[in-house]
């Protein structure tokens, strides 16, 4: 887990349950955001980039390589079991 | 399960799948996946979550065996069977698609992925799950809801049984002081345009820019940017109809217009063809109206004077400046005006910006001292006297009347 400017990032454990999380997501009070090595940003708040999402998912090496990012620290307690802290990379 | 029920489901899903690449998947009484003959089960599970409709779903089974229709933002759709046994739920659910239900949700998602400029690697992961779904008619789908209920239930049905879940959309929050203002910004500013279409008035174009403006999309919708801006036009159209009617265009020809209007608003395939349209018709509406003004008696030159008092009634004219427009001496312009209009150029233009001023009185964005200098009057007190004589009311009450009263001028302090 990190402190950016972009905000709380983080990276998805291997095996999440992806439909479990994007409920998880609702629940969020701020944005939650998915970044990709190849420059994509997408709001997992918008249907439609939650379609995007849901296509990448797919793709290993593109889930590998992505960043959750969360605009509130406090949806960690929320997102917290889909998402990889420090010590476990 | 009996074994010919197990026989009647396999050879549906086999016959949905051959015939329209449609999918079927089994739930549990969570609406968690037990199987599914969808080659790629994760990722097409993901694009319609069923779990949160689980409270929903098993009420709507409680009341009765008929199918349940489920469609999304994005034009997808699910039809889920579920079989009551002496009563009771089954545990299982049975669901066909998920479906896109016609040509105009698949290019409308495409346009929007465009506008998105994704990775190569992400667009071919999109293209690739949007090729591998199926593409089908409402009334088809349906037909394979009525199978998919047999083959489960051994039951008839038909689809004006089917019940339905719409997508939900999340209700629109109370607009705030800032949106109001401004929705009334674009309330004054549509008026303002309609009443230029209704005066025959083919400089529009500034104030059309205006309304453009101001308005916006809210959110994607029902069917889109593309489906949300026609259903707008079309909405416009029959104002402007109304406006052209209101200006001596004959209700017949108004109504022909709107409705080859409507025809070509809907033929449209993207917004830029739209907003091509959007010029086309204005502009024929109003020229429609200035050609029925002009056979109405006025000469063109009144009718031009008329045409730039309407233009220009935000400053302060004179009979001078009117008189020049239209290469007329000042008296026989006075002269000439009274006899075709019934009125004197200082009534008419009085009357000109005391519309304005409705207009404005409704922007809350605006206190009346500035709406009088705006509008070229010499103090708020001219103001309000000529407001009154014309309205028989004063400018804050014209304010109150139409709900921008006090409760208003408090949302502009916040």
């Amino acid at each position: 887990m990190g402190l950016t400017a972009r905000g709380v990032e983080m990276k998805l454990r291997e095996n999440v349950d992806y439909e479990a999380f994007l409920l998880a997501v609702d629940e969020c009070a701020g944005g939650v955001w998915f970044y990709t090595d190849q420059g994509d940003k997408l709001n997992l708040k918008s249907v439609l980039l939650r379609f995007v999402f849901s296509a990448a998912t797919g793709n290993a090496e593109v889930m590998a390589s992505s960043q959750i990012v969360l605009d509130h620290e406090a949806d960690m307690e929320k997102l917290g079991r889909f998402l990889k802290t420090q010590g476990e990379d | 399960m009996s074994e010919i029920t197990s026989y009647n489901i396999h050879y549906f899903r086999e016959l949905a799948l051959i015939g329209h690449r449609l999918y079927s998947w089994e739930l549990d009484a969570d609406l968690k996946r037990i199987g599914s003959n969808c080659p790629n089960e994760a990722v097409i599970g993901l694009l319609f979550p069923m779990e949160r409709y689980k409270e929903r779903l098993r009420a709507l089974f409680q009341e009765g065996d008929q199918p349940v229709v489920i469609s999304n933002e994005l034009g997808l759709m699910v039809i889920i069977t579920c079989k009551r046994e002496e009563g009771a739920l089954s545990s299982t659910y049975h669901v066909l698609g998920p479906a896109f239900f016609d040509a105009i949700s698949t290019q409308e998602i495409n346009d929007a992925l465009c506008a998105l400029r994704l990775s190569y690697e992400l667009r071919r992961e999109v293209d690739e799950v949007i090729q591998s779904l199926s593409l089908i008619s409402i009334s088809q789908f349906a037909e394979y809801g009525v199978m998919q209920h047999f083959a489960v239930t051994g039951m008839r049905t038909t689809t004006a049984e089917f019940r339905h879940i719409r997508y939900e959309r999340k209700a629109a929050a109370q607009p705030g002081p800032s949106e109001r203002r401004k929705q009334r910004g674009l309330y004054a500013a549509e008026q303002a345009m309609l009443k230029m279409i209704e005066n025959g008035v083919l400089n529009f174009q500034q104030q059309h820019d205006r309304v453009v403006a101001l308005s916006h999309v809210e959110d994607m919708g029902f069917g889109g940017p593309l489906r949300q801006n026609k259903d707008l036009m079309i909405i416009l159209s029959s104002l402007a109809s109304h406006a052209a009617i209101n200006g001596g265009v004959l209700p017949e020809t108004a109504q022909e217009l709107s409705n080859a209007y409507i025809r070509e608003i809907e033929r449209a395939t993207d917004l830029y063809d739209l907003m091509e349209i959007n010029r086309r018709m204005l502009s024929d509406y109003t020229n429609r109206v200035h050609q029925a003004k002009l056979k109405s008696g006025i000469s063109p030159q009144i009718k031009a004077c008329c045409d730039y008092i309407q233009m220009n009634a935000d400053r302060r004219l004179t009979a001078d400046e009117l008189a020049k427009t239209v290469n007329y001496s000042e008296k026989y312009l006075s002269t000439k005006f009274m006899k075709e209009t019934g009125q004197t150029l200082s009534s008419y233009i009085l009357n000109a910006k005391v519309e304005r001023a409705k207009l404005l009185l409704l922007d809350m964005n605006m206190s009346t001292k500035d709406i009088a200098a705006s509008l070229g009057f010499s103090s708020q007190s001219h103001f309000g006297s000529v407001f009154k004589k014309v309205t028989g009311m004063s400018p804050g009450s014209y304010r109150a009347k139409n709900g921008c009263g006090e409760d208003d001028r408090q949302d502009q302090k916040v």
